[in-house]
């Protein structure tokens, strides 16, 4: 593997990071998730290029107004398209979120527009000179804030009051009512998080690839699936397996068609599934009679 | 077809037809054309989902797939339409059959991901594969069929593709009314109990998944000639989306709806032609709003269930007991040593016993004690550690549910598993042995007493006629043996004693009974023999009126831990908690009926009773954990308006049974968030109390709560509920599974509590040890308080131990 490989590779895969811990958080509270994180992240990365681009706001301005919109995306998310259909053991709420990946999708194109539009970054204008190799500076940030973001997550997890109400609901729901905990409230703050997670990967994202309305299906759908190969109950398993779905493509990329890449990786999957269908890292639940 | 199902189902191939035959041009033909497709993709996916409970976003590679083995086998091989037809089928099919392996073991958003993932890699090989398929450039020029001479035009290729897609709208109707799709929806409602009839539920899936991929590619393989040009285009992720929605928007569980949603999706459009751009967002919020307004589906609205008649023809009891002492198998059944453990806990060790043929066998032991375990691995749902299980000289361990139930061994389940939306007459119907006289459902029904319409759905029966349904289905399998889970819960005296006198007739026709039972009274009654179990260990084995004195039997009962009583000074205050008339259940379940009782500020209070008795069930109502009927103030208020989590604000606590600490956190976490509602300065303070109060506790700080032992474990949820300094401790059993010593110091920390003035109430299947600490007892069973009164005068009532162990008459 070459250095530029590995760097491609590493922030690609720390994009799918973020994004599969958005799916843990929501799925270890709630056990639910919401499809279309891909979908949330576009919105991000749209949200960023009308502010900061069109609307001529300088970054540090924009940027957390973007976050603060995102975390309202969440809340809306959890309350408008995952509450009302996620009653008794149904997945609706699955179908319900699709369904609001693909009218987000369609309300962008036709307000945004079709045409991919590119949000000029210093970040990513000119490959630094590595060893020979070429590395845009976006390839070290974006991994960088990743693994910024989910220390943070960790830290905040651990340390705050709420942070250890969520792992508890996680871990026992009941006994965590039991403590006087109203997990209905900790769903919504999973929500929020999660939309946050995916704003922040589609504002890093955005300078490296285009901005348009379908740019964040794949990469939903590939967070997805390395959620799932690591285990969607296990954090560390989420990022792991995100970073070694992004170096995976990269590798394959640099040597093989496009086409390969969707083969070889969502193959990955369904074969993980086939032997270990908790994922690497997650634990298999006893079955009750 | 009379019903309006079979109406709509006329009026919608009649406008099809109408509409092949005036179509002005080949446009309209085309959308008719695509609909047509659509329908049949439609009725594999209700298949799918609406009988069989799983999934596809990944549907549109199996139509990917049909339309090219079509092309490919007519553009390159140069075969004839016609037998390209039934090729596209069985490879759609067969891949379909591969995808389910990895597929089928997976649910939910899982599954979801894993077709997406296969449709995704099916559409990225057709690119890739260019030398067979053209790559993104397609395959062109498709030839339409031919036949006997005659070249089929545009109109009449959708003329087929209309028969075809009414064809397979009859064979869905066929399938879903056939054994084939009574098993799905069984499989589907109810998977343990489907296991337990015989069914294997992975075969019924993956036939369930092959079938609606072949109708997929069928519809493919007639696309590719009326388009005459597919490319990977036509594939993609969004038309897996589609297919699914129109499924959905249709109705899966309706005969006409995939025609119906078929039309739309492709019709639609076309009307809306104007808005081509909304088209998508068009078809996400109408996928919205179905789902939010009409889950059944739009077909719903016109469909509704047509029930068959009562068929009057009363049931033989006597012929049902014949037909079964037909079928009983001589030879002792003999259970060997077995073991098994579950992450170190040892549930069950090493316990021998045997039935013999004509048997009623008890199999009892405090909770916790393993007996459902025993019960599934005898049942086959577990897969023993060591030992063995044979009858006679068949070893029957080591089978799969489902085998095991063809070599004679029946079983029915702790919560009553009905296959939910079939009648009482196909619940028992696929038990039967295949081939059987369908009479012996009427007989078998007569048997056990049911004595209501067989066409009712199992889901609206009331509680005791599931009961009896389960076990007259059970029994439908024809066994040699009969394992019943807690078949008497929630069952009134009269239906226990009629329980019992069934029970007596199945042994007399030869069949060997296994009876795991709460109400020990009636398993006294009933058994010949019984087995004793505590701690995953035989502790007595023998006849009723042996085992009911045995002094270890009253011990794992009663208790055995030796506790010091202390003076206590009278109580007189102000009620706190005030329970009246109070009903509670799970679901259908009915456990509490007619609670009343009363705590006061600084009493201790027990609840005493055999398991089962609905003792924990009353602490979850209270703690807000499970609703309930009827009245239950705490200081004043009704508590049925508060909310679970704020019942903790209000004053109350519970510390759950089997402790449920947090176990990956730590101790100190634990402690934290037991004093949740209040502030960080209180808590700290109540913390640093709280460690000094449980000094092996501040030894384990910094140690994740689940490394600890039980009896520190119980420690910490006894600290963390008391961290939200609570005017009300519930302590629900305590004592759960803790050596006699563990239970001597636990006892220890309540009574410090009771001292200090804490008020609680308590509740402990160990009544020796509960009432030591308690100033006043309730006695619960079956439900309801059967005595109260001052905790002194119950320890030596006689009484007491009859509600635990049977009457010493028996």
């Amino acid at each position: 593997m070459t250095l530029d490989v590995l760097f491609a590779g590493l922030a690609t895969g720390s994009i799918f990071g973020l994004l599969a811990l958005g799916y843990h958080v929501t799925f270890i509270v709630a056990g639910t998730v919401n499809f279309s994180q891909g979908a949330s992240l576009m919105i991000g990365a749209v949200l960023l290029y009308e502010l900061h681009v069109h609307a001529g706001l300088p970054a540090w301005v924009a940027v957390p107004l973007v976050l603060l919109l995102c975390a309202l995306l969440g809340w809306l998310v959890e309350r408008v398209v995952v509450r009302p259909f996620s009653r008794n053991g149904s997945v609706s709420w699955l179908l319900s979120t699709i369904a609001f990946g693909i009218v987000a999708e369609n309300l962008v194109r036709l307000t945004f527009g079709k045409e991919s539009r590119s949000l000029p970054s210093p970040l990513a204008a000119e490959p630094l000179r590595v060893f020979g190799a070429g590395i845009y500076p976006i390839e070290i940030v974006i991994p960088l804030v990743g693994a910024a973001i989910a220390a943070g997550l960790w830290w905040l997890s651990r340390r705050t009051l709420t942070g250890r109400a969520l792992l508890a609901a996680a871990q026992n729901r009941d006994a965590a009512t039991l403590q006087g905990i109203n997990v209905t409230h900790l769903i919504v703050i999973a929500y929020v998080v999660s939309g946050v997670l995916a704003g922040v990967a589609g504002m890093l994202v955005a300078p490296k690839l285009n901005v348009s309305a379908g740019m964040g299906t794949l990469f939903g759908l590939k967070a997805f699936a390395a959620a799932i190969i690591g285990g969607m109950a296990s954090a560390p398993g989420c990022l792991i397996a995100g970073l070694g779905y992004g170096l995976l493509e990269a590798m394959i990329a640099a040597k093989l068609p496009s086409a390969y890449r969707e083969i070889v990786g969502f193959s990955v999957l369904i074969a993980v599934l086939a032997i270990r269908p908790n994922g690497l890292f997650g634990r298999a639940a006893v079955n009750k009679v | 077809m009379k019903s309006p199902a079979g109406s709509a189902a006329i009026a919608l191939l009649a406008g099809a037809a109408l509409g092949v035959a005036l179509a002005p041009n080949t446009y309209w033909l085309y959308v008719l054309g695509m609909a047509g497709c659509y329908t049949i993709v439609g009725y594999g996916l209700a298949l799918l989902i609406g009988r069989a409970g799983q999934m596809s976003i990944g549907h549109a590679a199996f139509f990917a797939i049909g339309a090219y083995v079509q092309a490919i086998l007519t553009t390159r091989a140069g075969w004839s339409f016609w037998p390209t037809l039934p090729a596209a089928i069985l490879i759609a099919a067969l891949l379909g059959a591969v995808l389910a392996a990895p597929a089928l073991r997976v649910r939910g958003p899982y599954l979801a991901m894993v077709t997406i993932a296969f449709g995704l890699v099916i559409e990225n090989v057709i690119v890739e594969a260019e030398p067979l398929t053209g790559g993104f450039n397609g395959i062109s020029n498709i030839e339409k069929p031919v036949l006997a001479g005659f070249e089929f035009g545009m109109r009449s290729h959708v003329a087929l593709i209309v028969l075809c897609a009414a064809l397979t709208g009859f064979a869905y109707a066929w399938v879903a009314a056939s054994r084939f799709g009574k098993r799905l929806e069984a499989v589907r409602d109810a998977e343990p109990a489907a296991r337990a009839i015989g069914i294997d539920p992975v075969r019924v899936r993956t036939q369930a998944f092959s079938v609606s991929a072949g109708a997929a590619g069928m519809a493919g393989a007639l696309f590719a000639p009326m388009a005459g040009f597919i490319s990977p285009d036509n594939f993609t992720l969004l038309q897996s989306i589609l297919f699914l929605l129109l499924a959905i928007l249709g109705g899966v569980g309706t005969l006409t709806g995939p025609a119906l949603g078929a039309i739309v999706i492709a019709g639609l459009p076309e009307l809306l032609s104007s808005l081509a751009e909304y088209r998508l967002l068009i078809f996400g919020v109408l996928l919205l709003v179905i789902l939010w307004l009409r889950p059944e589906g739009l077909a719903s609205l016109y469909e509704r269930a047509t029930r068959r008649a009562n068929s009057v023809n009363p049931g033989d009891a006597a012929r049902a007991l014949a037909w079964l002492r037909g079928g009983a198998r001589e030879g002792v059944m003999r259970m060997h040593r077995l073991a098994i453990a579950f992450g170190g806990v040892k549930a069950v060790q090493e316990v021998s016993f045997d039935i013999a043929a004509g048997e009623v066998r008890g199999l009892i032991g405090p909770n916790g004690a393993g007996k459902t375990s025993l019960l599934n691995l005898i049942g086959g749902f577990y897969r023993a550690d060591a030992g063995t299980v044979a009858r006679g000289e068949t070893t029957l361990s080591r089978l799969p549910t489902h085998r095991l139930t063809r070599a004679g061994v029946a079983r029915t389940f702790q919560a009553a598993q009905m296959f939910a939306s079939l009648s009482v007459r196909d619940n028992l119907r696929l038990a039967l042995p295949a081939g059987e006289d369908p009479r012996r459902v009427a007989d078998l029904l007569a048997l056990v007493g049911f004595t209501r319409d067989a066409e009712v759905r199992a889901d609206d029966l009331p509680f005791v006629d599931r009961r009896l349904v389960e076990i007259a289905r059970a029994l439908a399998c024809r066994p040699d043996t009969l394992l019943l889970d807690e078949p008497a819960a929630g069952l009134s005296a009269t239906d226990k004693a009629r329980l019992t006198a069934l029970l007596r007739q199945l042994a007399g026709a030869g069949l060997r009974v296994l009876l795991v039972e709460h109400d020990v009274r009636m398993v006294m009654q009933a058994c010949d023999r019984v087995a004793v179990l505590d701690g995953g260990r035989l502790i007595a084995d023998g006849l009723p009126a042996e085992v009911r004195i045995k002094p270890e039997v009253i011990a794992a009962y009663l208790g055995a831990a030796q506790i010091q009583g202390r003076a206590r000074a009278q109580i007189s205050g102000e009620p706190l908690l005030q329970v009246e008339h109070l009903h509670a259940g799970y679901g259908s379940l009915p456990v509490l009926e007619d609670i009343a009782l009363r705590v006061r500020q600084g009493e201790v209070v027990a609840l005493i009773g055999a398991n089962g008795a609905g003792k924990s069930t009353l602490m979850k109502a209270l703690a807000g954990l499970l609703p309930h009927q009827g009245s239950a103030r705490w200081m004043g208020t009704e508590l049925a308006a508060t909310p679970a989590h704020a019942r903790v604000r209000a004053g109350l606590a519970l510390v759950p049974e089997g402790r449920q600490v947090f176990p990956e956190l730590t101790v100190a976490d634990n402690l934290a968030l037991g004093g949740y509602t209040r502030s960080a300065a209180e808590r700290a303070e109540t913390a640093a109390a709280m460690l000094e109060k449980f000094p092996r506790l501040q030894e384990r700080h910094d140690q994740r709560a689940g490394t600890l032992s039980g009896g520190e474990q119980q420690m910490l949820a006894l600290a963390r509920a008391l961290m939200s300094r609570p005017r009300l401790l519930l302590l629900d059993e305590p004592s759960l599974g803790l050596a006699p010593k563990l239970v001597a110091e636990v006892y220890g920390t309540v009574q410090d509590l009771a001292q200090e003035g804490t008020t609680l109430l308590l509740v402990d299947q160990f009544a020796q040890s509960a009432l030591t600490v308690a100033d006043h007892a309730y006695v619960f069973a079956g439900g309801r308080v059967r005595m109260e009164g001052a905790a002194q005068t119950l320890r030596t009532a006689p009484e007491v131990v009859s509600e635990y162990l049977g009457d010493a008459a028996i």
